[in-house]
């Protein structure tokens, strides 16, 4: 043997490499250690949420109906595919990118498009982040008209869970083999209702129910047709979601879009949706995302929460491929099933007559800028309620360009704001306030008469009565018929401004009407609030000015309404309500509205009635102020107004500074004037008289309602208003500061 | 008398149940990923241990005398070979590193590293024992200008390897030269020298050498590696925040000690581990079989070469003992730098797990290695 080394150098190197060799294995096993044993609840965890994706189920948002059922406010269905080039490029860009031309038909423009995109993407490393494929898909309406399509035949029928999208095709309980790849189908259960293929991993059913989350499927089928139009189309997200398992790193999004079909005729009270700010995050936090949207105006607005309902969350696991894996994998995989239905929102029925609505707007055809009420006098129900100019809420919620948005912010016709609902100077028809209050406090009786010179000395000022010419002696009827101002001055100086302060709030001036929208109360002056907020502090000449509804006096049209129904009903003051009931999903009626009797008016039975006769002959009296409205067919009763509200803005074309001149025009009217049944309130801004711009108005939205054949023949022994008191009460509007 | 004495050491059997012993694991390992996968990789594993076993059995029987006859026309047929790759060589995700030769495919670098070190050794061996009993040409420790000729024996299948790309079985190749030499011994100055050399060359050669984007870019994530990192507000990872490095290490966490059992790994059932059957086989392995069956495969590793290192200090000639070194350190090598990159200790590299991972080649030189190795353990000490 030869010694190739002495046998301790020999045994040196050993030692030297065991160790070495060794030292390496220790740390291998160190490594092991520290990732398995002292971090290996973490990774475990960890490698769990790698693969889980959470995913909201958007709630669909309730319905807005009118009276009769009228969709108002409604949802459509939007899909948008995105795709991450991240899973594209490791699939194989051109196959996947082929296969989605093919199903869902791109063109070779949009196919480059999106390959310039994916381009991008990679250059500019994001490619993870997905890229929305700017297409409209056909889903279960027609582009063109909206209908709902309808199937044409029903071979190529598939299922979608509408909770995540699975998709699933229905197949005969008796089939033994996949009719894609004649492989033999795996059953679950004795009840066969599933059955998978292991080979192209497609599920199918017996019946239309996800066995997944116990749901009823969406059928979907790719041959339908337009009914109107006789257009054909193949389903594309139908086809697209059964292809999802070729097209790796592509996903079809669903989310409802909301849509007003009446889009100019009740704008301001349906209200729009957009984007939520971080104050909508505040107040109502975990419920939005960023990309949210949220009811902004009107009852969108007042009755959001009811609304939106809430949203669901799936939990998938997803492959490395980016799809999700069938769910008893999942249920394997992340120990636990999260699954929330997303639950509707709420549908929402305004006491709104939409054909009414629509007549209302008709009348107000040839006037700027004004608002009306119709509401009904014994119930508090408002069958309409227009103000002009109205917007369009499909744009606001569609997203806006922000020069359209200060064209709209900077019509000085405030678009935006809702008239019928904002305090102005209610002028003379503020005097069935005086006119009543007088008669209580026996200041006067009806018979006493007041000459009238045509103005009124005051304290060194002179008061002028409409009249310049004056009316001779006149009573209290005779008052109102000729709108006499020196009348009301003399009965104001008596009764003082914070008596007729106290009868205003009695008929709910300066008071919130209750209704659940958003809405500005106005203000009834006290010699008080002109001490702290005047500039030249208490004169007693503002006591006159309140009288006839002048000075810092401020109605919106729908307070009126709300005085004019408690004169027509009797004496009740009603709470003015738009929102009739809310109905759940399946038409179960969640909450009913009831008329609310908040207050009665002062005085007696006959006080009132004098106050009532004071108004058919307003109307009806040859020489009354509303001669020119009174119809054949139906007495009405009303007051006119012409509030002076000249203003002076700086920097307005002459047209504008015309317009700004001129008094708000005012006429308020119930009919008929025996058990009455609507109360109209007109309000022309700036519009001049009373009775020559907002009359005609009235008159023609009386004649339309009677037209209509919305008048009931009174019967024999009903009531005015059978509302029992404790009666169930509405939610209060829970934010009545907000400004529309 | 001493060849009854190899015969009868229980070590040797022993050190045969171990490698039959990991073939059953490769098996078994080959046959769950493909469950996962839908691939068949486990056929042609069990194929590839058959003619790996027959290609053992040659291996341990063969007179050691000719292979070391043959040791440089090996490496000689090596490079041929590893030359037609370059040429003619099938591309596959970007590198050239198989031959085919109708449905096979052969993988040079695989058997090279065998070539190198029969090559290493003969020269060794040759440098100072030409004839026995006469006095060696050379006695001591190497100095650099020494080694000229093994350099070139090395560094022509190097740079070959590492041009197809191939980054891992090229530094493979040198880690067990290295081994090699460090074990023949090194004259002091010129091992200060050679750690120079490294220390310098590699920034050197991540600056100028020939280092691929990719493989930097490995390196760079391998560094910036933050295995714990989750997002504190959501609790959640942001889509495409991970790697698949990452995945991988997580795949091990997850295991924990017991491991979640044979075919129910979830991060391999849906897919997230890249190249299951091949360089990432031991995440899946260990989010199985957990931290108990991962020290057990080390354990039958390292016990392989403890045998090995017996085996080559009382090896009959330098030749036998340098060849079993060299076996010794490329599996234990391959397997401190699998494990290590897989479990994030070191950058990404590719290169196989001997055994478990699948490759023909691979498997076959595995095989014929240790063949040798018995080989060399039944006759040691025999002259």
């Amino acid at each position: 043997m030869i010694s190739v080394a002495p046998a301790e150098l020999r045994r040196g190197r050993l030692g030297v490499a065991l160790t070495i060799f060794t030292l390496l294995f220790i740390g291998l096993e160190a490594r092991l250690f520290y990732l398995q044993i002292l971090r290996g609840e973490d990774f475990r965890e960890r490698a769990r949420i790698s693969v889980i994706s959470r995913e909201r189920i958007p709630a669909r948002r309730g319905e807005i109906r009118d009276r009769e059922g009228r969709v108002l406010a409604r949802n459509v269905a939007t899909y948008e595919i995105e795709i991450t080039p991240h899973f594209v490029i490791r699939a194989g860009r051109d196959d996947v990118l082929d296969r989605l031309s093919a199903v869902i038909g791109l063109s070779a423009d949009e196919r480059l498009t999106l390959n310039e995109a994916i381009d991008e993407a990679v250059a500019n490393n994001k490619v993870w982040e997905p890229i929305a494929l700017d297409r409209d898909l056909v889903a279960d309406t027609c582009p063109v008209d909206g209908t709902t399509l309808q199937i044409r035949d029903e071979v190529n029928r598939t299922y979608l869970c509408p909770q995540d999208g699975d998709v699933f095709e229905p197949i005969d309980d008796k089939a033994t083999y996949c009719p894609h790849d004649r492989a033999r189908l795996t059953w679950d259960g004795p009840p066969r209702t599933v059955a998978g293929c292991p080979k192209c991993k497609r599920r199918f059913l017996t019946t239309a129910q996800c066995p997944d989350h116990d749901v009823p499927l969406h059928v979907v089928d790719q041959n339908l047709e337009c009914p109107l139009c006789k257009r054909t189309y193949s389903n594309e997200v139908a086809a697209l979601q059964s292809h999802l398992y070729d097209l790796p790193g592509v996903e079809v999004d669903t989310d409802f879009k909301r849509e007003y079909p009446f889009q100019y005729d009740a704008a301001h009270l349906i209200g729009y949706m957009n984007r939520v700010t971080a104050a909508d995050r505040e107040r109502w936090p975990d419920i939005y995302g960023l990309q949210d949207v949220v009811g902004r105006a009107g009852v969108e607005r007042a009755l959001e929460t009811e609304l939106r309902g809430e949203r669901g969350e799936s939990l998938s696991i997803k492959d490395a491929r980016g799809h999700r894996t069938s769910s008893s994998d999942a249920q394997v995989l992340a120990g636990e099933s999260e699954f929330q239905r997303a639950i509707p929102g709420l549908d929402v029925w305004l006491t709104l007559d939409m054909d009414l609505q629509k007549e209302v707007r008709k009348a107000f055809r040839y006037y700027a800028s004004g608002a009306a009420v119709v509401v009904d006098p014994n119930t508090g129900e408002v069958l309409a309620s227009y103000a002009k100019p109205g917007f369009d809420p499909n744009e606001l919620t569609g997203g806006i360009d922000s020069a359209r948005w200060a064209e709209i912010q900077e019509n000085p016709y405030a678009p935006l704001m809702n008239k019928a609902l904002t305090a102005f100077a209610p002028g003379s028809v503020y005097k069935i306030v005086t006119g009543l209050a007088a008669q209580v406090e026996s200041i006067i009786t009806p018979d006493v008469t007041i000459d009238c010179p045509g103005h009124y000395d005051y304290k060194g000022r002179r008061f002028h009565c409409h009249n310049r010419t004056g009316h001779g002696a006149v009573d209290l009827i005779g008052g109102f018929a000729h709108s006499c101002d020196v009348y009301f001055y003399r009965v104001g100086e008596m009764l003082g401004i914070d008596r007729m302060a106290r009868y205003g709030h009695a008929f709910g001036f300066g008071e919130a009407t209750g209704i659940e929208v958003s809405e500005r109360s106005g203000l009834v002056p006290t010699r008080k609030w002109h001490e702290e907020e005047t500039t030249l502090g208490w004169q007693p000449g503002f006591a006159l000015s309140t009288a006839i509804g002048q000075g810092s006096l401020t109605a919106s049209p729908l307070q009126v309404a709300r005085a004019f129904a408690a004169v027509a009903n009797g004496g009740n003051l009603l709470q003015m309500h738009l929102v009739s009931k809310l109905t759940d999903e399946h038409g179960n009626v969640v909450h009913q509205a009831s008329p609310q009797v908040t207050g009665r008016l002062p005085g007696t039975a006959a006080q009132l009635s004098v106050i009532r006769e004071a108004l058919v002959r307003v109307v009806n009296d040859p020489s009354g102020t509303a001669r020119d409205v009174a119809l054949q067919s139906i007495v009405i009763a009303g007051k006119t107004g012409t509030a002076e509200a000249a203003q002076v803005r700086a920097g307005v074309s002459a047209e504008m500074a015309t317009w700004l001149k001129e008094d708000h025009a005012w006429f308020a009217a119930y009919a008929p004037a025996e058990q009455p049944q609507i109360v109209v309130v007109v309000f022309v801004e700036h519009g001049g008289s009373g009775s020559k711009m907002a009359g005609p108005i009235a008159q023609r939205i009386i004649s339309s309602w009677m037209r209509m054949g919305r008048y009931r023949a009174p019967e024999l022994g009903a009531d005015f208003i059978d509302a029992a008191p404790g009666a169930v009460d509405l939610p209060p509007d829970d934010d009545p500061q907000e400004a529309p | 008398m001493r060849g009854r004495r190899a015969l009868g050491d229980v070590s040797n059997w022993l050190a045969l149940g171990i490698i039959i012993l990991l073939v059953a694991i490769s098996l078994v390992s080959q046959r769950n990923a493909d469950w996962y996968s839908g691939d068949s990789f486990y056929e042609l594993q069990v194929v590839w241990y058959l003619i790996g076993g027959i290609a053992f059995v040659l291996a341990a029987l063969v007179e050691l005398r000719l292979v070391e006859r043959a040791s440089y026309v090996i490496l000689g047929a090596c490079v041929v070979l590893l030359l037609l790759t370059a040429l003619v060589g099938t591309e596959v995700n970007h590198s050239k590193r198989w031959l085919r030769f109708g449905d096979l495919n052969l993988q040079a670098s695989e058997v090279a590293k065998l070539g190198v070190i029969l090559a290493l050794a003969r020269f060794f061996h040759s440098r100072k024992e030409r004839i026995p009993g006469a006095p060696a040409e050379k006695e001591g420790p190497y100095r650099l200008r020494e080694l000229w000729r093994p350099g070139v024996m090395v560094g022509v299948p190097f740079l070959l390897i590492l041009t197809q790309p191939d980054l891992g079985t090229s530094l493979l190749v040198m880690l067990v030269s290295l081994t090699i030499v460090f074990w023949e011994g090194l004259h002091r100055r010129t091992l200060a020298l050679v750690l120079v050399i490294g220390l310098v060359g590699v920034p050197v050669a991540w600056q100028y050498g020939g280092l691929r984007y990719y493989q930097k870019k490995r390196v760079v994530e391998w560094i910036n590696a933050d295995w714990a990192k989750l997002d504190a507000d959501s609790g959640t990872f942001a889509r495409g925040a991970h790697l698949q490095s990452e995945q991988a290490v997580w795949a091990i966490g997850s295991g924990e000690f017991w491991g979640h059992g044979s075919r129910a790994g979830g991060q391999s059932r849906l897919k997230y581990l890249p190249e299951m059957h091949t360089d990432m086989i031991i995440a899946t392995f260990a989010e199985e079989q957990g931290f108990i069956g991962c020290s057990l495969l080390l354990a039958l590793f390292w016990l392989l070469v403890l045998w090995g290192l017996r085996t080559a200090s009382e090896a009959k000639d330098r030749y036998c003992a340098l060849l079993s070194v060299g076996v010794v350190s490329m599996i234990a090598w391959q397997v401190f730098i699998n494990i290590g990159m897989v479990a994030g200790l070191l950058p990404i590299v590719g290169l196989p797990l001997p055994f478990l991972s699948y490759g023909g080649s691979a498997a076959l030189t595995t095989m014929t290695s240790l063949g040798l190795l018995f080989n060399v353990a039944l006759r040691r000490g025999r002259l």
